[in-house]
């Protein structure tokens, strides 16, 4: 069995829009000088976002006696730089699935995710590559494997075989996947990016996370975003680990300079941040 | 109750020649009531002397009040004293923040790992709590109630409103009066404008009549208008304006900027003065550490 390219593109055709908020709401928020009614008619435009921030605003983490009825309200009442930044941290969680099949554990895969899109934008930035693309770097992070959820939910069984094939003979999971399904996460991951129509830098690099070796010249942020994708793969207990870390091709170790374990030593602990991001996911 | 200022500056401290008659160290206000309880406004770099002085008499029970994590804030508690000494009990109090999802006890700690400070907070001696605020609480500190209101700040900020033996004394922590952020020619700018003057007689009603005040005016009008706007403080005017719509009749102006000296910052009141831009029946003045209001 294989997985069905037209039913996949059904799917990809099901799955909800991404909001140009989002991604706007995250370049808003890498701007120290962002302008707030910008911001403030960013998030009225997302019915979802609007819910969530007031959903948060008007819990007990915030406790305020007033009950805040708009985006307008919350941001006069707790401040503009306090709403951009819980938006962000709301629309960041939101972009991932809410469910997860084929005995994929949706906490690992958001961990994978989200320590990938921190670790792309840290190794970009350690490249000198500017702030406002880091965003992008970032987003291909925590969007690169959002295929596994796609195909998972097409093709459940034979995703979970492709799964326990990855896990018995320590492949990474891509080569798993095509020797099961003759397709690759990768693709999925892409042909759901293009449909929210991210910028195509952003697109080809989510397609070729598994294939750096075969490009002529990778961008920073396809070498960023592999680097951080191995990394993040390290830093999971074995036992959990679905997929096994790559090789790191030459020309990726070039681009980097510095051997990868410098690399390691000098990550960031985040723990915490996942524990931030777990009570923002309970919204 | 007496009200004593031990530290007045904003943003970091600024020790020096030119600071040292009103002082230069971050915000710290002692409260004692007339039957002896003590609150303490924010943990500045104030609250260092504030400590050594409460040293006298031991064991002690005090309140600290937090208004915001900011560092200014928060920045001489590693420092003060009688947190060290078995016996001693210190009760915090401050909102959560909900940006980071921690709590004033995390927030706290984590200025004392081990990176920043040798002693951490779990080696503390003395007997410590931590509660979170939600907006209008009112706290029983012995012969005092503590209530709370939401300012406007970057970063959830609790401004203090303390009762006790008949007299009100209100701390703002900082605070910037929200500014509308449509044009008048906006299509929203009215909608929001009424989303402000709703939310300002709100904090007037609650501090309405107060004896005294305590108010965040960093910057002058011109230094607000230039560059500091949604910098989350209020400027000499505005914060006049406030307690005259407030009805307040003594006025303490405190979180002056660092870089004022004090001869400008005298030049200041004098202006003000001279401008008529002080009310008639108003007394307003620049906090001063160590000076005490008795109410």
């Amino acid at each position: 069995m294989s997985v069905d390219q037209d039913k996949l593109e059904r799917l990809v055709e099901k799955m909800p829009t991404f909001p140009q908020s989002a991604q706007r709401v995250m370049e808003i928020c890498a701007d120290i000088n962002y302008s707030t009614p910008e911001l403030v008619s960013v998030i009225e435009k997302d019915p979802i976002i609007t819910l969530k921030v007031l959903k948060l605003v008007n819990s007990a983490y915030f406790g305020l006696s007033k009950k805040i009825t708009s985006i307008k309200h919350s941001v006069v009442y707790v401040g503009s730089n306090t709403i951009k930044n819980i938006a962000v941290a709301i629309t960041t969680i939101g972009i991932l699935p809410k469910v997860a099949e084929a005995g994929i554990s949706r906490t690992n895969f958001l961990t994978h995710s989200l320590t990938t899109a921190v670790l792309a934008r840290l190794i970009g930035r350690t490249k000198g590559v500017a702030e406002n693309e880091l965003t992008n770097f970032y987003i291909a992070g925590l969007l690169h494997d959002i295929g596994v959820i796609l195909t998972a939910q097409l093709v459940k069984e034979m995703y979970k075989q492709a799964i326990d094939l990855a896990k018995a003979e320590s492949l990474p999971l891509h080569i798993a996947e095509q020797r099961m399904l003759d397709f690759n996460h990768a693709e999925a991951s892409a042909l759901l990016v293009e449909k929210w129509q991210f910028p195509p830098a952003l697109v080809s690099c989510i397609r070729n996370h598994h294939r750096i070796d075969q490009l002529e010249q990778p961008s920073d942020m396809e070498h960023s975003v592999f680097i951080a994708n191995q990394l993040s793969k390290m830093m999971e207990d074995e036992a959990i680990r679905i997929s096994a870390v790559e090789t790191i091709p030459s020309v990726t170790q070039d681009w980097l300079g510095s051997p990868l374990e410098s690399v390691m030593d000098s990550l960031p602990d985040l723990t915490e941040e996942m524990s931030r991001i777990k009570a923002f996911m309970s919204l | 109750m007496q009200i004593t200022f031990y530290g007045v500056r904003g943003s970091i401290p600024s020790p020096g020649p030119d600071t040292v008659r009103y002082g230069g160290n971050t915000t710290c206000i002692d409260v004692i009531t007339d039957s002896g309880d003590r609150i303490i406004l924010d943990g500045g770099t104030g609250i260092r002397q504030l400590g050594l002085d409460m040293m006298e008499q031991l064991p002690l029970h005090c309140s600290i009040f937090i208004t915001h994590t900011h560092w200014d804030h928060i920045q001489g508690l590693p420092f003060f004293t009688p947190l060290f000494i078995p016996g001693n009990k210190v009760d915090f109090y401050g909102a959560f923040d909900p940006v980071y999802m921690k709590d004033l006890r995390t927030i706290l700690a984590q200025q004392m790992e081990y990176c920043y400070f040798p002693i951490r907070e779990n080696e503390l001696k003395a007997k410590l709590s931590y509660t979170s605020l939600k907006e209008g609480d009112a706290i029983q500190v012995g012969s005092a109630t503590v209530a709370c209101i939401l300012l406007n700040h970057p970063v959830l900020n609790f401004g203090y409103l303390i009762e006790a033996d008949g007299k009100r004394f209100f701390f703002t922590g900082d605070n910037e009066s929200p500014v509308n952020i449509y044009k008048p020619g906006d299509g929203e700018y009215l909608e929001y404008q009424q989303l402000i003057d709703q939310r300002e007689s709100n904090i007037i009603d609650f501090i309405r009549g107060v004896d005294c005040i305590v108010i965040d005016a960093q910057y002058t009008k011109e230094e607000y208008f230039a560059s500091k706007v949604g910098w989350g403080h209020g400027y000499f005017e505005s914060s006049i304006q406030m307690a005259e719509k407030a009805e307040i009749p003594l006025v303490h102006i405190t979180h002056h900027d660092p870089t004022r000296t004090d001869d400008q910052l005298e030049t200041i009141f004098k202006t003000l003065s001279l401008q008529g831009a002080i009310p008639a029946g108003m007394q307003v003045q620049p906090a001063t550490e160590k000076f005490t209001i008795y109410l």
